[in-house]
Protein backbone atom coordinates (compact mmCIF):
# COMPACT_ATOMS: atom_id res chain seq x y z
CA UNK A 1 0.00 0.00 0.00
CA UNK A 2 2.68 2.12 0.62
CA UNK A 3 4.44 0.95 -2.19
CA UNK A 4 2.10 2.29 -4.08
CA UNK A 5 1.53 5.68 -2.95
CA UNK A 6 5.16 6.24 -3.43
CA UNK A 7 5.11 5.62 -6.62
CA UNK A 8 1.71 7.89 -7.00
CA UNK A 9 3.64 10.58 -5.92
CA UNK A 10 6.28 9.94 -7.88
CA UNK A 11 4.64 9.81 -10.92
CA UNK A 12 2.57 13.04 -10.06
CA UNK A 13 5.99 14.77 -8.94
CA UNK A 14 7.52 13.60 -12.58
CA UNK A 15 3.98 15.53 -14.20
CA UNK A 16 4.72 18.33 -12.38
CA UNK A 17 8.30 18.22 -13.36
CA UNK A 18 7.40 18.25 -16.69
CA UNK A 19 4.70 21.15 -16.69
CA UNK A 20 7.54 23.29 -14.91
CA UNK A 21 9.94 22.41 -17.44
CA UNK A 22 7.60 24.06 -20.02
CA UNK A 23 6.62 27.03 -18.57
CA UNK A 24 10.38 27.99 -18.20
CA UNK A 25 10.74 26.70 -21.75
CA UNK A 26 8.36 29.11 -23.10
CA UNK A 27 9.59 32.10 -21.19
CA UNK A 28 13.07 31.63 -22.33
CA UNK A 29 11.43 31.12 -25.74
CA UNK A 30 9.55 34.31 -25.58
CA UNK A 31 12.25 35.96 -24.23
CA UNK A 32 14.41 34.39 -27.38
CA UNK A 33 11.65 35.72 -29.76
CA UNK A 34 12.20 39.13 -27.85
CA UNK A 35 15.82 39.01 -28.59
CA UNK A 36 15.48 37.94 -32.60
CA UNK A 37 12.80 40.78 -32.99
CA UNK A 38 14.71 43.36 -31.64
CA UNK A 39 17.52 42.21 -33.99
CA UNK A 40 15.54 42.21 -36.74
CA UNK A 41 14.01 45.69 -36.26
CA UNK A 42 17.88 46.86 -35.68
CA UNK A 43 18.54 45.74 -38.86
CA UNK A 44 15.45 47.32 -40.71
CA UNK A 45 16.37 50.33 -39.12
CA UNK A 46 20.19 50.66 -39.80
CA UNK A 47 19.16 49.34 -43.61
CA UNK A 48 16.63 52.23 -43.89
CA UNK A 49 18.54 54.95 -41.90
CA UNK A 50 20.40 57.13 -44.88
CA UNK A 51 17.25 57.60 -46.63
CA UNK A 52 15.46 59.00 -43.07
CA UNK A 53 18.71 60.88 -42.55
CA UNK A 54 18.01 62.16 -45.79
CA UNK A 55 14.40 63.09 -45.46
CA UNK A 56 14.76 64.64 -41.98
CA UNK A 57 17.50 67.17 -43.61
CA UNK A 58 15.69 67.76 -46.66
CA UNK A 59 12.52 68.37 -44.63
CA UNK A 60 14.80 70.72 -42.13
CA UNK A 61 16.08 72.74 -45.37
CA UNK A 62 12.25 73.35 -46.68
CA UNK A 63 11.36 74.38 -43.47
CA UNK A 64 13.84 77.00 -43.12
CA UNK A 65 13.77 78.42 -46.72
CA UNK A 66 9.82 78.33 -45.99
CA UNK A 67 9.78 82.55 -45.76
CA UNK A 68 11.11 82.51 -49.53
CA UNK A 69 9.06 79.62 -50.97
CA UNK A 70 5.95 79.05 -49.34
CA UNK A 71 3.73 81.61 -49.87
CA UNK A 72 1.98 81.11 -46.48
CA UNK A 73 4.53 83.48 -45.46
CA UNK A 74 4.08 86.28 -47.84
CA UNK A 75 3.05 89.57 -46.58
CA UNK A 76 0.83 89.76 -49.46
CA UNK A 77 -0.76 86.53 -49.15
CA UNK A 78 -1.14 87.53 -44.89
CA UNK A 79 -2.68 90.37 -45.71
CA UNK A 80 -4.99 88.98 -48.04
CA UNK A 81 -6.37 86.91 -45.47
CA UNK A 82 -6.38 89.28 -42.59
CA UNK A 83 -8.00 91.56 -44.98
CA UNK A 84 -10.80 88.75 -45.78
CA UNK A 85 -11.16 88.09 -41.58
CA UNK A 86 -12.66 92.05 -41.46
CA UNK A 87 -15.59 91.37 -39.59
CA UNK A 88 -17.00 94.76 -41.12
CA UNK A 89 -16.23 98.00 -42.44
CA UNK A 90 -16.21 99.73 -38.49
CA UNK A 91 -12.84 97.28 -37.97
CA UNK A 92 -9.59 98.90 -39.86
CA UNK A 93 -6.38 97.70 -39.80
CA UNK A 94 -3.71 101.08 -39.55
CA UNK A 95 -0.05 99.19 -39.58
CA UNK A 96 1.11 95.36 -40.12
CA UNK A 97 4.65 94.45 -39.17
CA UNK A 98 6.90 91.15 -40.24
CA UNK A 99 9.62 90.09 -39.68
CA UNK A 100 11.10 87.09 -41.25
CA UNK A 101 8.37 84.72 -39.57
CA UNK A 102 6.45 86.80 -36.91
CA UNK A 103 3.83 89.39 -37.75
CA UNK A 104 1.78 91.90 -35.71
CA UNK A 105 -1.48 93.77 -36.75
CA UNK A 106 -2.62 97.39 -35.43
CA UNK A 107 -5.94 98.62 -36.26
CA UNK A 108 -8.91 100.25 -35.08
CA UNK A 109 -12.76 98.58 -34.45
CA UNK A 110 -15.70 101.13 -33.84
CA UNK A 111 -16.66 98.68 -31.06
CA UNK A 112 -14.17 96.59 -28.59
CA UNK A 113 -16.60 93.31 -29.33
CA UNK A 114 -15.93 93.88 -33.18
CA UNK A 115 -11.92 93.12 -32.18
CA UNK A 116 -12.69 90.36 -30.55
CA UNK A 117 -14.79 89.14 -33.57
CA UNK A 118 -11.79 90.00 -35.86
CA UNK A 119 -9.35 88.25 -33.59
CA UNK A 120 -11.58 84.70 -33.85
CA UNK A 121 -11.52 85.18 -37.39
CA UNK A 122 -8.08 85.22 -37.45
CA UNK A 123 -7.52 82.34 -35.36
CA UNK A 124 -9.57 80.24 -37.83
CA UNK A 125 -8.77 81.19 -40.87
CA UNK A 126 -7.60 78.01 -42.54
CA UNK A 127 -4.71 79.82 -44.49
CA UNK A 128 -3.10 81.29 -41.16
CA UNK A 129 -2.59 78.14 -39.43
CA UNK A 130 0.95 78.41 -39.68
CA UNK A 131 0.91 81.08 -36.88
CA UNK A 132 -0.76 81.55 -33.32
CA UNK A 133 -2.57 84.74 -32.65
CA UNK A 134 -2.54 86.59 -29.63
CA UNK A 135 -3.94 89.65 -28.59
CA UNK A 136 -4.23 91.80 -25.70
CA UNK A 137 -7.21 93.51 -24.32
CA UNK A 138 -7.94 96.25 -26.87
CA UNK A 139 -7.41 100.00 -25.36
CA UNK A 140 -10.77 101.91 -25.46
CA UNK A 141 -10.36 105.71 -26.84
CA UNK A 142 -12.31 108.61 -25.58
CA UNK A 143 -14.74 108.52 -28.50
CA UNK A 144 -15.14 105.23 -27.85
CA UNK A 145 -13.22 103.31 -30.30
CA UNK A 146 -11.14 100.46 -29.77
CA UNK A 147 -7.32 100.32 -30.57
CA UNK A 148 -6.30 96.61 -31.02
CA UNK A 149 -2.60 95.02 -31.20
CA UNK A 150 -2.65 91.25 -32.83
CA UNK A 151 0.49 89.29 -32.38
CA UNK A 152 1.45 86.28 -34.46
CA UNK A 153 4.19 83.84 -33.78
CA UNK A 154 4.90 80.71 -36.10
CA UNK A 155 3.72 77.49 -34.82
CA UNK B 1 21.22 6.76 -6.86
CA UNK B 2 19.24 9.41 -5.01
CA UNK B 3 16.80 6.87 -4.00
CA UNK B 4 19.41 4.41 -2.81
CA UNK B 5 20.81 7.38 -0.90
CA UNK B 6 17.66 8.48 1.16
CA UNK B 7 16.72 4.56 1.67
CA UNK B 8 19.44 4.63 3.61
CA UNK B 9 18.91 8.26 5.79
CA UNK B 10 16.19 7.64 9.09
CA UNK B 11 12.94 9.36 8.85
CA UNK B 12 14.52 12.55 10.39
CA UNK B 13 17.46 13.07 7.99
CA UNK B 14 14.46 12.62 5.05
CA UNK B 15 12.55 15.08 6.17
CA UNK B 16 15.63 18.11 6.60
CA UNK B 17 16.48 16.73 2.87
CA UNK B 18 13.23 17.16 1.87
CA UNK B 19 13.26 20.56 3.44
CA UNK B 20 16.69 21.70 2.27
CA UNK B 21 15.59 20.76 -1.39
CA UNK B 22 12.46 22.59 -1.14
CA UNK B 23 14.43 26.25 0.10
CA UNK B 24 17.06 25.05 -2.76
CA UNK B 25 13.96 24.63 -4.95
CA UNK B 26 12.62 27.75 -4.21
CA UNK B 27 15.87 30.18 -4.32
CA UNK B 28 16.76 28.85 -7.37
CA UNK B 29 13.61 29.60 -9.10
CA UNK B 30 13.41 33.10 -7.36
CA UNK B 31 16.92 33.49 -9.19
CA UNK B 32 15.82 32.17 -12.31
CA UNK B 33 12.64 33.70 -12.45
CA UNK B 34 13.63 37.31 -11.73
CA UNK B 35 15.93 37.07 -14.18
CA UNK B 36 13.40 35.98 -16.75
CA UNK B 37 11.30 38.48 -15.91
CA UNK B 38 13.77 41.16 -15.59
CA UNK B 39 14.82 40.34 -19.44
CA UNK B 40 11.53 39.91 -20.70
CA UNK B 41 10.51 42.90 -19.51
CA UNK B 42 13.61 44.92 -20.78
CA UNK B 43 13.66 43.05 -24.25
CA UNK B 44 9.67 44.10 -24.42
CA UNK B 45 10.74 48.39 -24.03
CA UNK B 46 13.96 47.93 -26.23
CA UNK B 47 11.15 45.96 -28.80
CA UNK B 48 8.86 49.05 -28.22
CA UNK B 49 11.07 51.70 -28.57
CA UNK B 50 12.89 50.28 -31.93
CA UNK B 51 9.09 49.73 -33.15
CA UNK B 52 8.40 53.32 -32.88
CA UNK B 53 11.28 53.85 -34.31
CA UNK B 54 10.55 52.07 -37.17
CA UNK B 55 7.54 53.64 -37.40
CA UNK B 56 8.59 57.26 -37.60
CA UNK B 57 11.14 55.83 -40.01
CA UNK B 58 8.07 54.27 -42.36
CA UNK B 59 6.15 57.77 -42.42
CA UNK B 60 9.25 59.41 -43.48
CA UNK B 61 10.00 56.74 -46.38
CA UNK B 62 6.73 57.18 -47.44
CA UNK B 63 7.48 60.65 -48.16
CA UNK B 64 11.20 60.06 -49.65
CA UNK B 65 9.90 60.47 -53.41
CA UNK B 66 8.15 64.09 -52.03
CA UNK B 67 10.92 65.20 -50.33
CA UNK B 68 13.76 63.91 -53.29
CA UNK B 69 11.42 66.17 -55.93
CA UNK B 70 11.04 69.26 -53.31
CA UNK B 71 15.52 68.89 -53.16
CA UNK B 72 15.81 68.85 -56.62
CA UNK B 73 13.36 71.56 -57.21
CA UNK B 74 15.79 73.53 -54.48
CA UNK B 75 18.80 72.69 -56.82
CA UNK B 76 17.61 73.43 -59.77
CA UNK B 77 15.91 76.95 -58.99
CA UNK B 78 17.56 78.73 -55.72
CA UNK B 79 19.88 81.33 -57.26
CA UNK B 80 23.56 80.89 -57.31
CA UNK B 81 25.45 83.57 -55.11
CA UNK B 82 27.53 85.49 -57.43
CA UNK B 83 29.14 88.10 -54.96
CA UNK B 84 28.23 91.55 -53.50
CA UNK B 85 26.95 92.53 -56.83
CA UNK B 86 23.75 90.27 -56.24
CA UNK B 87 22.51 93.12 -53.88
CA UNK B 88 22.67 95.70 -56.61
CA UNK B 89 20.62 93.53 -58.94
CA UNK B 90 18.54 93.20 -56.10
CA UNK B 91 17.59 96.68 -55.74
CA UNK B 92 17.80 97.42 -59.22
CA UNK B 93 15.10 94.62 -59.66
CA UNK B 94 12.90 96.30 -56.84
CA UNK B 95 13.27 99.77 -58.43
CA UNK B 96 12.29 98.23 -61.63
CA UNK B 97 8.92 96.57 -59.89
CA UNK B 98 8.10 100.05 -57.73
CA UNK B 99 8.49 102.27 -60.90
CA UNK B 100 6.16 100.07 -63.19
CA UNK B 101 3.39 101.03 -60.42
CA UNK B 102 4.76 104.49 -59.27
CA UNK B 103 5.62 103.46 -55.70
CA UNK B 104 7.82 106.26 -54.66
CA UNK B 105 10.91 104.64 -53.37
CA UNK B 106 13.24 106.21 -50.51
CA UNK B 107 16.37 105.72 -48.62
CA UNK B 108 17.44 102.90 -50.03
CA UNK B 109 20.05 100.30 -48.93
CA UNK B 110 21.71 97.18 -49.67
CA UNK B 111 23.82 94.72 -47.99
CA UNK B 112 25.46 90.86 -47.32
CA UNK B 113 23.40 88.81 -44.25
CA UNK B 114 25.20 86.52 -42.57
CA UNK B 115 25.19 83.01 -44.06
CA UNK B 116 22.83 80.76 -42.53
CA UNK B 117 23.09 76.47 -42.87
CA UNK B 118 20.31 76.80 -45.83
CA UNK B 119 21.62 79.82 -47.73
CA UNK B 120 23.53 82.91 -48.10
CA UNK B 121 22.06 85.83 -49.01
CA UNK B 122 21.98 90.07 -49.62
CA UNK B 123 19.41 92.61 -48.74
CA UNK B 124 18.13 95.93 -50.15
CA UNK B 125 16.57 98.00 -47.47
CA UNK B 126 13.74 100.80 -48.89
CA UNK B 127 11.22 102.76 -47.35
CA UNK B 128 8.32 103.53 -49.75
CA UNK B 129 5.47 106.02 -49.90
CA UNK B 130 2.02 105.09 -52.41
CA UNK B 131 -1.65 104.41 -52.21
CA UNK B 132 -2.64 100.89 -51.30
CA UNK B 133 -3.91 99.32 -54.24
CA UNK B 134 -0.42 99.95 -56.13
CA UNK B 135 1.39 98.67 -53.01
CA UNK B 136 -0.38 95.93 -53.12
CA UNK B 137 0.94 95.40 -56.32
CA UNK B 138 4.33 96.18 -55.84
CA UNK B 139 4.30 93.56 -52.96
CA UNK B 140 2.49 90.48 -55.40
CA UNK B 141 4.94 91.02 -58.14
CA UNK B 142 8.18 91.07 -55.69
CA UNK B 143 7.57 87.98 -54.25
CA UNK B 144 7.43 85.02 -55.72
CA UNK B 145 8.59 81.25 -54.98
CA UNK B 146 11.12 80.91 -57.65
CA UNK B 147 12.55 84.25 -56.86
CA UNK B 148 13.98 83.11 -53.06
CA UNK B 149 13.15 86.53 -52.33
CA UNK B 150 11.71 87.10 -48.36
CA UNK B 151 10.74 89.76 -46.63
CA UNK B 152 13.45 89.94 -43.70
CA UNK B 153 10.99 92.83 -42.48
CA UNK B 154 7.88 94.32 -43.41
CA UNK B 155 6.69 97.24 -41.73
CA UNK B 156 3.48 98.90 -43.54
CA UNK B 157 1.37 102.05 -41.80
CA UNK B 158 -1.01 104.69 -42.77
CA UNK B 159 1.11 108.03 -43.50
CA UNK B 160 -0.12 110.22 -40.58
CA UNK B 161 0.09 113.33 -42.85
CA UNK B 162 -1.74 112.07 -45.61
CA UNK B 163 -4.09 109.30 -44.98
CA UNK B 164 -4.73 108.40 -48.87
CA UNK B 165 -0.98 106.91 -48.70
CA UNK B 166 0.59 104.02 -47.18
CA UNK B 167 4.45 104.10 -45.58
CA UNK B 168 6.26 100.95 -46.24
CA UNK B 169 9.61 99.91 -44.47
CA UNK B 170 11.24 96.80 -45.86
CA UNK B 171 14.23 95.06 -45.45
CA UNK B 172 14.13 92.56 -48.42
CA UNK B 173 16.78 89.63 -49.11
CA UNK B 174 17.30 87.05 -51.80
CA UNK B 175 18.48 83.68 -50.06
CA UNK B 176 21.08 82.39 -52.65
CA UNK B 177 21.77 78.67 -51.99
CA UNK B 178 24.51 77.94 -49.76
CA UNK B 179 28.41 78.17 -50.90
CA UNK B 180 28.50 73.78 -50.03
CA UNK B 181 25.51 73.52 -52.37
CA UNK B 182 27.37 75.51 -55.06
CA UNK B 183 30.40 73.58 -55.19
Amino acid sequence: MRQVRREQWKKRLVVAGIVYGAIVALALIHLGYLKFRERQLDRQIERDAPRTVFVRAAANNWKALAPAIDPHFYPIEILLHLFDSLPSQDVRITAYNQSAREISVEGEANKAALAYQFADKIKKHPDLQNFTFDMQSPRILPNDHAQFRLEGRPR
Amino acid sequence: MIAQVLQRLNRREQILAGLVALVVFFLANLFLWSWLFRAIGDSQVEVAKRKQARNEQTVLLRESDLWSKREQWLREHQPVFHGASDASALLDQLKQVAGKYSVLIENPAIGNSPAAGAYQSVFASIETKSPWPPLVHFLYDVQVPDAFIVFESANIAIDSSDPTQMRGKFKIARWYAPASAAK
